[in-house]
Order: C-alpha cells, then sequence, then structure tokens
C-alpha cells in the first residue's frame, strides 16, 4: 500500500509549481480531538471520524509527534496547521476528500490542463518506451526534489549522512557506489552491505551517486544534522543486458586505495571461457599481476607470491580449493555472484593470515520485491538459481546449484576406460538477508560442493567444501556501525582404491576452520574514516588417514595425529584526508598464533638439515597445552597526493603474516595438496611489499590510465625437497626447506569501462625469485642462489575488449600473450637400468614456450521487451581462436629404453562452445 | 594414473601431446654412471659409462680400463675383472647376507670414487607371476611375501620370449652368386626383449610383508606378435634397502611418469656413489647388495581370449621373378643380389626351374627380428 501512496505523490509532485497552496476546501466536516502519538496514529484516528483519505511517504512523517489536546471539533484545515506547525510538512486538500502531506512546500490538488493527454499509460502494453518514460520520471522526481535531513535549525559545522543504497529493482545493496558532493570535494565509497556514511558541512548539498553498471543519479538535500538518507539507484537499462560497464568514474584516482581490482559480474560475464561459463577466477587471471603456472589452473599467483598465499574469502569464509574438474572450473557459481574484489597490495588492516593476496567473493542479496530465478545450460554444466522474498522488503533468499554432465558423457562413450572413468561435480548456494530494522540486519550464507573423479576404475578422488557464515550489522548511530560475523569452513578430500583387494585403502585429509569476527567502522569528522576490530581462527586439521577398505585388504591403518591452532589478530586503521589532495591511511593489525596440543613435536639438531633419521627428541604435549607461540605486528599503510582531481600518485607498504601453509611439490595446484600448521618446525611466512602507483584519468575519467610497481621480499616460505613425499607424512618438516622470496614487478593498465566499446589493456615486468637458506649446505638447491620460481613469467600482456553494435549484440575479443613458465630441463643423458635417462639440470634454468592465445565471443540477447516471460541470451564462444598448441608443460620420458622430450598441451585446437542463459 | 588422467583431459577438450625439442644444451656433462649391484649368492655385474649431452646419437661412452674393488666393512677387497663394453664382473665371490659392503673405482685418469656402504639383502622367493586378460591385451602381475617382515622394498625387471613364424617358409636361399636349397628353418623364431621401464613396490602400508598382484607388463594384443604363438616372461625379483627404493622411486618419478597435469618438478635422483678426488664432482647410480630371485612362466595363444593377434607381417608380399630379366621384371639373381630372399622356385609345365618367388628379408628370414636358435628353456 504504502508503494501506492508513494506512486500517487511522485507522479503528483512532478508536476508541481512553486506556488503553495491551501486547502481547496474548508472545513467540510470537523474533527474533534485529542490526538497525540504519532502522526499515523493521527491521520487513523481522522480517517475514522471523517471520510477524509491521507495521502503522504511514511518517510516524512515518521519523525513527527502529535500533541493536539483540544476536544472541541474543529475544520480538518485548522487542525492541521496545528498539528503540522514546526515541521517541514505542508498539507493539501483536494475536492475527493484526499489530504497530501508532502514536505517542503503543498502541491496543487488541480492538475494542469490536457494533462492527462500527456499520458502516463496505467495499463495495457507498458512497452519499453513507456516504461523508460516512467522510470524517467520517477527518477527526475528523486533528483529534484530536496530532502530534509536531520532536525532543525540549520546550525554551522559538520553533520553526518549516512544510509544505503540499493537497486531500485530488486532492492539488493550497491556495492562500491561513489557518494559525494562536489564543492567542496568530498566523497565516500559504499561499503559491502552498500552502507555509506559521510560527513558534510551542514546545508544545502547535491549529492551525486555513481556506481558501476547503475544510472548516475543524484539527491538535494537540506542537511540540518546527523541523519539518514536511504537512496535506491536503478540498473543501467542499457546495462541489463551485461554489456556496458560504467566504471567508478574516477575512484582509481581519488580513492586511497591501491592495488585493487574490483571486477563485478558484467565483467566476468564478457571474458570468453573455455567452456562458455562465466568463470570468476579465469578473469581474475587477466588482470595485471595475476598468474598461474598454466592452462585450466585456477591457482592465482598475485605479484609473485604462492598459491596458498591467497585468501579467497566467500561471503567472509575461507575456501581452501577453489577448483572444480582439474581447475577448468572455478568454485564460484556465477550466478550468485555480485562483485569480486582483489587486493594486490595496500591490503586494508582488516584482512590478514596471507602473504600476497585478499580475493573477496560476494554474493548477491536475492530479490527483495518478486520472486525470480536465473540459469543456463552449457557445454559441461548447467547452473540455476531461485531467489525472492522471504518477507517483502524486508528478507530475501538466493539459492543456486550447478553440476555437470561429464559424467553422463563418459558413460555414454563406447571406450571402456572411458566408461569406468567419472568426473563431476555439482555445488550448492543458499545465501538469505533479514533486514530486523533499519539498525539491524542478518546474512546468513551456506556453500557445499563436491567433485569426484576416477580414472579408468582406479582410484577414486573426491573432494568437498563446506562453508558457511552468520554475519550480523548493526548500527549504532550514522558514524558508528559493526558486523559481527561467525563462519566456518571445511576442507576435505579423500582417495580410494578398491582394484587390488589386498592393497584396498582410503586415505582422508580434512582442514576445518571456524571463524569469529567484529568489525567496527566509525566515522569521526569529515577527515577521518576509522575501522578497528579482532578475529580469532579455531584451526584443526586432519592431516592424513590411511585405512584398509574391504575384508581382504591387508593395509596397516596410519593416521597423522590432527594438530590444533588459534590464530587471533586487532586491528586498527585510520583514514586522515589531511587536505583535499593529500590522505593517508595507517593500519595496524597485530596477530598472535598459538600452536595447541595434544601432539608430539620432532627436534632437530640446530644447523643440520631436518631428516627423518635426524631427530634428536620427541617432546609430547598435552591436550590444548601452548606448544608455541608466534607474534608479530603487521604494518599497513599508504598515502595518496593528488595533483589535479584526474591524476594521483599514491604509495603503500605492507607486511603480512601467515600460518597455514599450502605444501604441495606439483606445479599446479593438485587436488592432494596437504594443508600445514606453523609448528616449532615451521615458522611462520612474513611479506613485506612497497608499491608505488601513478594514476591519471583521461576524457572526463573515461579513460583510466595506471602504472603501478612493487618490491617485495617474503620470508620462511616454503620450498620443496627434491622428491619430497607430503602426504601421509609424519614429519613433513623434512621434506620442505625454508626459501625467501624476492618479487618486483611494473603494472601498467589502460581501461575503458564506458561506451560501446569498452575493455582493458595491461601490461606486467615482473620477476620472482627464490633462494633456501643458505646457513645449511645439504639443503641448497641451485648452489644457493637466487632462483626464478614456476611462476616467474616476466613479459604478460593482456587485452579484453568488447564492443557493442546493438542493445542485442555485443562481442568480445581477449588476447593474451606471457612469456613461458620456468622448467628444469635435462642436461644430458645415460643408460640406467635397462633405458636411456635424463640428467636434469638445477631447478628451473629453462622456459617452456610463449603462450599466446585469442578468444571469442558474440553475445545474443533476445528482444527488449520488458514484460516478457522469461530473458534469455545466447553466448557463442571460440576459446583459442588461432587453435594455437599453447604448451602446458614440456617434459623428458623414457619409453622403450630412449628418451623422448613431449610438449604438453591442453587445447589443441580452438574450443567452440555455446551457452544458453536465462532469466525469469 | 597420471596416464589416464592425461587421456581423460585429451578426450574432454582434445589435448595434445607433441615432440618436443629442446633448446640445444651443450653443456660438458661427462658424468661417470655406475650401473649394477652386489649380488649376495652369484656374479656380479657393474658397468661403467658416461652421461652425454641430449642430442648426440651415438651409444654412451663406456669406461675402460678401470680398477673396480669391493670392499667390506671387515677390511676383505676384491677386484671385480673387466670385460668388454665397460662391464665389469665379479665371480661369485663369497659376499655374506646382512654383511655391509662397498666399491671403489679408480679410473684410467686416475680419478677415485667410492659408494657408501651397502648391505646384502637376501631377496625372497617369487609366489607367483600370473596374468588376466583385459580388453586391450594382457596383464601380468607378481606376487611375493617375505614371512620374516624384512624386504618390505622390491624391484623387478623381466625378460620377455616369444615363438613367431615369419609370413613365408623359405625353402631357397641364395648363396654364392646361386640359388640351392636352405638347410636350416628361417620360419621359426624366438625374440626376446628386456625391461627397460622402472618396477618397484613396497608392503610398508600392509600390517605383512606381502606384495599381492603387482601390475608388472602389460602387452598389447594389437601392437605387437608376442601372444601369436606362445609367450614367456621371466620376472627377477631384487629385495631393496629403503633408501634404495627411495632412488629408484625418484628415477622413475622423473624419467617415466610425467606429462600429467599435476607433475612434480623434475629433478635429478641423487645416488649412493661420491668422488673422492672431488667429492663435488657428481656421480649417476646406485649400488645395491641383494641375491636374485626368477620365476618364468610360458602363455599359450590358446589360453587366451579369441583375439586377432597380428603377425606382423600383415604388409608382406610376394613376387615372382624370372632367371632371365625380362622387359617388366628384374631376374631373380638381380634381386637376391638387392637382398630380397627367395621363398621358393617356380616351376614351368615341364617341371623345369623358371623363376623364384621371393620376398622382403623381413617378411622371409625371422631372424631380421629374432633368433632361430630355441632357447634352451624352450
Amino acid at each position: 500500500m504504502t508503494k501506492l501512496y508513494r506512486t500517487i505523490f511522485l507522479i503528483t509532485c512532478f508536476t508541481l509549481s512553486f506556488a503553495v497552496a491551501l486547502g481547496q476546501q474548508t472545513g467540510d466536516k470537523p474533527v474533534r480531538g485529542p490526538f497525540s502519538g504519532s502522526f499515523v496514529q493521527f491521520v487513523q484516528e481522522v480517517e475514522n471520524q471523517t471520510p477524509y483519505r491521507f495521502y503522504y511517504d511514511l518517510k516524512n512523517v515518521d519523525s513527527v509527534r502529535v500533541s493536539y489536546p483540544d476536544n472541541s471539533a474543529k475544520p480538518l484545515e485548522t487542525v492541521l496547521k496545528q498539528v503540522l506547525k514546526g515541521t517541514s510538512l505542508f498539507y493539501a486538500i483536494d475536492a475527493q476528500k484526499r489530504v497530501f502531506i508532502t514536505p517542503e512546500r503543498a502541491i496543487r490538488t488541480e492538475l494542469p490542463i490536457g494533462f492527462f493527454e500527456r499520458g502516463t499509460s496505467t495499463e495495457g502494453d507498458t512497452g519499453v518506451v513507456d516504461y523508460l518514460a516512467e522510470k524517467e520520471k520517477r527518477r527526475l522526481t528523486l533528483e529534484t526534489s530536496l530532502f530534509n535531513i536531520g532536525r532543525r535549525p540549520l546550525r554551522p559545522g559538520n553533520a553526518n549522512l549516512a544510509g544505503h543504497i540499493r537497486n531500485a529493482a530488486s532492492g539488493e545493496p550497491v556495492i562500491g557506489a561513489a557518494v559525494y558532493i562536489d564543492k567542496p570535494r568530498i566523497g565516500v565509497i559504499t561499503d559491502q552491505f552498500g552502507y555509506y556514511s559521510i560527513t558534510l558541512p551542514r546545508g544545502r548539498h547535491e549529492l551525486l551517486l555513481r556506481s558501476i553498471g547503475m544510472k548516475d543519479t543524484k539527491r538535494q538535500i537540506m542537511l540540518y544534522s546527523d541523519g539518514k538518507l536511504e537512496i535506491e539507484m536503478e540498473d543501467d537499462v542499457i546495462a541489463l543486458k551485461e554489456v556496458v560497464i560504467e566504471a567508478e568514474k574516477d575512484v582509481n584516482v581519488s580513492g586511497l586505495q591501491m592495488g585493487l581490482e574490483r571486477l563485478d559480474i558484467r565483467t566476468l560475464r564478457q571474458v570468453p571461457t573455455a567452456f562458455g561459463e562465466a568463470d570468476l577466477l579465469k578473469v581474475v587471471l587477466t588482470l595485471p599481476g595475476v598468474k598461474s603456472v598454466g592452462e585450466s589452473n585456477v591457482g592465482l599467483n598475485v605479484r609473485g607470491g604462492s598459491t596458498d598465499q591467497n585468501l579467497i574469502l566467500y561471503n567472509d569464509a575461507t575456501i581452501y580449493n577453489p577448483s572444480h574438474l582439474f581447475g577448468f572450473f572455478s568454485a564460484f557459481n556465477p550466478d550468485m555472484i555480485k562483485s569480486v574484489e582483489l587486493y594486490k597490495s595496500g591490503i586494508p588492516s582488516r584482512y590478514g593470515g596471507r602473504l600476497s593476496s585478499v580475493l573477496e567473493v560476494t554474493t548477491r542479496d536475492g530479490n527483495k520485491k518478486k520472486l525470480s530465478g536465473s540459469g543456463g545450460i552449457g557445454v559441461l554444466t548447467g547452473r540455476l538459481t531461485l531467489e525472492g522474498p522471504i518477507i517483502k522488503e524486508k528478507s530475501s533468499f538466493l539459492i543456486g546449484a550447478r553440476s555437470t554432465y561429464s559424467d553422463w558423457l563418459l558413460n555414454s562413450l563406447k571406450n571402456q576406460s572411458f566408461r569406468n572413468s567419472r568426473a563431476a561435480f555439482h555445488d550448492l548456494n543458499a545465501h538469505i538477508t533479514h533486514e530486523f530494522n533499519e539498525k539491524n540486519t542478518l546474512y546468513i550464507t551456506g556453500y557445499y560442493s563436491q567433485d569426484e573423479f576416477r580414472l579408468n576404475s582406479d582410484t577414486l578422488y573426491r573432494y568437498n567444501n563446506q562453508n558457511a557464515s552468520v554475519k550480523w550489522k548493526h548500527i549504532f548511530n550514522t558514524k558508528l556501525y559493526s558486523v559481527f560475523t561467525a563462519t566456518t569452513s571445511r576442507y576435505k578430500y579423500s582417495v580410494a582404491s578398491e582394484q587390488n583387494p589386498t592393497n584396498s585403502y582410503q586415505l582422508g585429509f580434512q582442514v576445518d576452520q571456524s571463524t569469529f569476527k567484529t568489525d567496527f567502522n566509525y566515522y569521526p569528522t569529515t577527515r577521518h574514516t576509522m575501522d578497528f576490530g579482532i578475529s580469532s581462527n579455531y584451526y584443526k586439521l586432519r592431516p592424513g588417514s590411511f585405512q584398509p577398505l574391504g575384508g581382504e585388504s591387508l593395509v596397516k591403518p596410519d593416521v597423522v595425529p590432527t594438530e590444533q591452532a588459534l590464530e587471533s589478530a586487532i586491528y586498527v586503521g585510520d583514514r586522515f584526508d589531511i587536505s583535499p589532495r593529500l590522505s593517508i591511511h595507517f593500519g595496524l593489525r597485530y596477530s598472535l598464533f598459538n600452536y595447541l596440543g595434544p601432539k608430539d613435536v620432532y627436534v632437530y639438531p640446530n644447523g643440520s638439515p631436518k631428516t627423518a633419521t635426524g631427530i634428536q627428541d620427541t617432546l609430547s604435549y598435552g591436550a590444548g597445552k601452548n606448544i608455541k607461540t608466534y607474534h608479530g605486528p603487521e604494518y599497513r599503510i599508504s598515502a595518496r597526493y593528488a595533483f589535479t582531481p584526474d591524476a594521483s600518485i599514491k604509495v603503500s607498504f605492507n607486511r603480512m603474516r601467515q600460518y597455514l601453509h599450502m605444501l604441495s611439490n606439483t606445479t599446479a595446484i593438485s587436488p592432494t595438496d596437504i594443508w600445514k600448521l606453523s609448528d616449532p618446525n615451521i615458522l611462520p611466512q612474513v611479506g613485506d611489499q612497497f608499491s608505488l602507483g601513478l594514476y591519471k584519468n583521461l576524457k572526463n575519467n573515461t579513460i583510466e590510465t595506471s602504472v603501478e610497481g612493487y618490491y617485495k621480499t617474503m620470508q620462511n616460505v616454503l620450498d620443496f625437497r627434491s622428491g619430497a613425499t607430503l602426504l601421509m607424512n609424519h614429519h613433513p618438516e623434512t621434506e620442505v626447506v625454508r626459501a625467501e622470496g624476492l618479487a618486483y614487478g611494473v603494472e601498467f593498465l589502460i581501461k575503458k569501462l564506458t561506451g560501446r566499446f569498452n575493455g582493458w589493456l595491461s601490461y606486467t615486468y615482473s620477476r620472482t625469485f627464490l633462494r633456501v637458506d643458505r646457513s645449511i649446505p645439504q639443503e641448497r638447491i641451485n648452489k644457493g642462489e637466487y632462483y626464478p620460481s614456476n611462476f616467474d613469467k616476466p613479459h604478460d600482456a593482456t587485452w579484453v575488449g568488447n564492443y557493442r553494435i546493438n542493445r542485442r549484440f555485443s562481442v568480445s575479443l581477449n588476447f593474451t600473450y606471457s612469456t613461458g613458465r620456468p622448467i628444469t630441463l635435462p642436461l644430458a643423458k645415460y643408460e640406467l637400468g635397462g633405458s636411456q635417462r635424463v640428467f636434469y639440470s638445477e631447478r628451473n634454468q629453462y622456459r617452456i614456450p610463449d603462450y599466446y592465445r585469442a578468444d571469442l565471443s558474440l553475445n545474443i540477447e533476445g528482444n527488449h521487451k520488458v514484460k516478457k516471460l522469461a530473458h534469455s541470451s545466447w553466448t557463442v564462444a571460440v576459446y583459442n581462436l588461432t587453435g594455437r598448441r599453447n604448451a602446458y608443460s614440456v617434459y623428458f620420458n623414457s619409453t622403450g629404453g630412449f628418451v623422448r622430450g613431449y610438449k604438453l598441451s591442453i587445447f589443441g585446437q580452438p574450443i567452440p562452445t555455446i551457452t544458453y542463459n536465462f532469466k525469469f | 594414473m597420471r596416464k589416464y588422467l592425461s587421456i581423460l583431459i585429451s578426450f574432454l577438450i582434445g589435448s595434445c601431446v607433441d615432440p618436443y625439442n629442446p633448446p640445444a644444451v651443450t653443456a660438458p656433462n661427462t658424468f661417470l654412471v655406475v650401473d649394477g649391484f652386489l649380488n649376495g649368492a652369484g656374479a656380479s655385474t657393474i658397468r661403467l659409462s658416461r652421461t652425454q649431452n641430449l642430442k648426440e646419437i651415438s651409444k654412451p661412452p663406456v669406461e675402460t680400463r678401470a680398477t673396480v674393488l669391493v670392499e667390506g666393512e671387515n677390511g676383505s677387497s676384491q677386484p671385480f675383472t673387466e670385460q668388454e663394453n665397460g662391464t665389469y664382473t665379479l665371480a661369485d665371490g663369497g659376499l655374506q647376507f646382512g654383511q655391509k659392503y662397498r666399491l671403489r673405482i679408480r679410473t684410467a685418469a686416475g680419478r677415485d670414487y667410492q659408494s657408501d656402504y651397502v648391505i646384502i639383502k637376501q631377496t625372497p622367493k617369487i609366489d607367483s607371476v600370473s596374468w588376466r586378460p583385459q580388453d586391450q591385451g594382457l596383464q601380468f602381475y607378481v606376487t611375493t611375501h617375505d614371512p620374516s617382515n624384512q624386504t618390505k622394498y622390491y624391484r623387478w625387471e623381466y625378460a620377455e620370449t616369444w615363438e613367431f613364424y615369419s609370413a613365408f617358409f623359405s625353402r631357397i636361399e641364395y648363396l654364392n652368386k646361386a640359388f640351392a636349397y636352405r638347410s636350416e628353418n628361417v620360419n621359426h623364431c624366438w625374440q626376446s626383449t628386456k625391461s627397460t621401464g622402472i618396477f618397484v613396490g613396497s608392503s610398508t602400508q600392509l600390517t605383512q610383508d606381502v606384495i599381492s598382484n603387482f601390475p608388472l607388463v602389460f602387452i598389447s594384443n594389437s601392437a605387437s606378435n608376442r601372444l601369436k604363438v606362445r609367450y614367456s616372461l621371466l620376472v627377477k625379483q631384487y629385495a631393496l634397502t629403503d633408501e634404495a627404493y627411495e632412488f629408484w622411486q625418484n628415477l622413475k618419478k622423473n624419467t617415466e611418469s610425467l606429462g600429467s597435469l599435476f607433475d612434480p618438478q623434475p629433478f635429478q635422483a641423487l645416488g649412493n656413489i661420491h668422488g673422492v678426488t672431488d667429492p663435488e664432482e657428481t656421480v649417476v647410480g646406485y649400488l645395491s647388495g641383494y641375491s636374485v630371485e626368477e620365476k618364468r612362466i610360458f602363455v599359450h595363444a590358446w589360453e587366451l581370449p579369441n583375439w586377432r593377434v597380428p603377425t606382423m607381417y600383415e604388409s608382406c608380399t610376394e613376387d615372382t621373378l624370372p632367371l632371365i630379366a625380362t622387359r617388366e621384371k628384374p631376374s631373380a639373381f638381380e634381386m637376391a643380389d638387392a637382398g630380397f630372399v627367395p621363398i621358393d622356385e617356380v616351376l614351368s609345365m615341364s617341371g623345369r626351374i623358371i623363376g623364384y618367388r621371393m620376398s622382403t628379408s623381413y617378411c622371409v628370414d625371422c631372424r631380421a627380428s629374432g633368433t632361430n636358435i630355441k632357447p634352451s628353456f624352450w
């Protein structure tokens, strides 16, 4: 009903003039007091007594307290005058006894002549034109009417304005929207809840709002004192079809954050992928400074860091294995995702625990207004999501499921070895949002994914991610709000083989993480933005159990004892805008790590290599006993200086500490990599990064250019002894060597995210090296010199381009070039054990051939009728357009007594795909 | 499993493996390679050779005129005698099980090398060698156990021998520019090969020291004529120490099992032989001590499923050649001089030899692929 009130009110408002109209009819039927309580109660009372009907916006009247003690019968006009005294509200009464309550000025109750001929069609065919016109009117109304905020009178000084920005169509929060005024230049960005808090000089302002994919809008405000303003933004109608992207114009220059890449689902959708489905991690891999060791691999190497140095958060819960089906798909259902943020440097102090980057994936909130769904059918996968209100405008749900039918494909093949194979995955997502009231909102997310593969009835591999998170956001006042978050993450895998009854086994591995954290955001003054909080992570690892399977199995049960630890942190950060040109962010995080019993810890002699035979002593610790404590400060400092409104320089320094490590001796991340906590033998990794960037926007902020350089050192990173066996190892410390890492590079980026033609071009020059601890001669790799790490690819250039031919067709073309990754090549050959064999060089001294790939995709949208059963689109794409056989690896095998060199390419030819997406 | 993985991937997305020629690496790598073992019950053989550059096509250079000694921990010492081709042997040297020995090598250039002390392990008997037909061929398995739970680590090698017939039965041979009746049978032969792969297994993850049906060799029923007539497999079993097992396992990982999506970083497996003259010098190879256990089995073609095993002579054709060259054909003599082999004579209506049926040496003379001398165990 309020919607009706509002709509009538708004349409009427549109035609309003400056003339102050008084009530047209006087004293038709008197009303009798007394009245007290809220305005709504007053209205009810009057409507009960009289035929008058009131029309008003609840927002305007909720602060009005009615106190009218007179109990004599008076004309309504007189009563209203009295009631509305001291507020900014006016009234108007028309011939049909309708009472309109409006802020600022009264409305005219007679419409201009010919108004209806102008046609606001109310029923029948609401074609695009009408639809647009209506929306346009609504938008204009909101943009031109004045919102009074706070309590009169106007006093000098500053006041705070806060609120949420939501999508007008779905009620979802708009993340990363810029909220600012032009004079003086003051601006903020909405956070992950779409919340903003801005401190402005009191008085009249034009508040400007901009966000990716949303129509620019503005609000006229009169700021009397601290107050709230909820704003709805509309989808850019053209962008509705996932074609155009609007940049957060000039945020890269004016924002303090550097090394941050933000992608939204529209950007993700337009990048062609091998199997037609939008893939978050594959798009992240096209960003400057992000590499992987090879195709079909979702292990990210961010600025020279290894794959375990990325904190991957899915609505705040850690994802341990973000890959599906050997890495051909990533773990995130594209229909669930709202946006993804990758922090490469200047990592905010609220994040910790990983050395290189934070990848924060945020799901959408379900549609709060109506039930809708979407889905897609691709070459190997199908997916479906459903969303809608649980309580209209208050709470919503979003659920999604995705699965492959690769299993079915395999089964339908003639070849028996394929028929005996399985390769399947599925994932389920659920997300619930509930707004208790304006100050309290609850978010609940659940995630479950499962992968399973068996190759020619040999061994069955299974892995599975289970995550849950609960977030409660509480707004204390416009300047302070907090978020309480509790999450759990579980990652486990199992390997089972039943081929040989004597040797049948089942191997299991599991990581459990529970996290609790509290984050506060505080906006004390115009020039300070603070955040602070505490967090605690409890880890429990079951590093391996090896059990017999079946009655005949002679397998000896073996269990690597569980290990547990607590990682806690406290942080504070303050952004200080010293002048409009200069801002500084100081952040400090202090992390504390306790490795807890029960556990037997091996002691190795100092200065000699840690080997299984060299164990000097075993120390036993009881349950819950603190075995080892590591702690240390993590500094996060950054500064920005703006030369002009469209050019700035930024510097940042950050230190990160990491207590949980992934141990892997394969080049690519594999499903059977193990995770290991820091313990007395494995020290925490510490990384320092210094970065410097120059940012310049051209052509009215439509083209962004930037150059960022970084220099990074890493201590206690782990590399592996030759031939390391990590699975089911009771003392993995004997298989790893401590190394120090060094990485540096410079990233160039030119980005145009608006217009029919959009995309980005990036080039990165970067190097990354490792050097093992030189104090122990036996552990030296490459004579203790620096050697290139597995993902050292100096030159890397990416072009992502999209051209919108018209509203229904758009074309994307991507190019990627990078230097081949380092490999260890054989230097010589010899005969041993009846066959020729190769003699290997020092680690990573050669490179595989350079990588080059082009992809093309065409998006075809259905017709643009606004009202139809379902919206659909087709994506036709060709991955690896030139069919280049890019080397994934180069290797040498001895077969039939001779050594031969091979080049393995994953995609040997162009891969055409077709995907159908729908929305209802 | 890695192999299958690549197969699956290749199916899913059309991946491919191409030959690769590495960049020209010309490092002066001529490291000493020591291949062999100390036999606790029989003759020991050690072969000394050198590494060579990848691009070289010649056989690896062998190390001759070296002095090779075995030394016991108790101070005993016995010399190996040099045979041809870089091979050095020690006739049953009375090496004791459970005792430790090491190898000392002095090359002709006067450089000294020695191995670590290694224990001589007694290898348990092979319980059985068995086979099981599968879709594409025959899989052989080895089963063994050590009741004393001492062995734990095993390595196997094998030798294959199979009987076969060439495409044509030849009664005639061409000797000293003349055709004559053949005295030998060159239609019926035996071919032998030795294993080239590394087969190692361990029972450490089991409650008993048992190796049950360890998959050894797989014989395709369509790629060779091994299973056409009769096939024999000789399996040799060696007991290893855990270090030796690790060496062979690593060597296998790095030289045989690469090419999957999840390859480990390849590296040089380091052995237990070191330079004495220059301790930094790299020596390739691992010295072990053990006895050898053998077991031989035979498989007849009639024991197998109804497979169409190729003869490998499917493309053989014969030609009739006249005694005197005509406009169309050269003479039988010319062809025989060029290397063709006669099968039998072609007679005229009157019974006079007018020509010979001939074919290539490969198709007629089975000795092109094997030997016509029946092995002693056959």
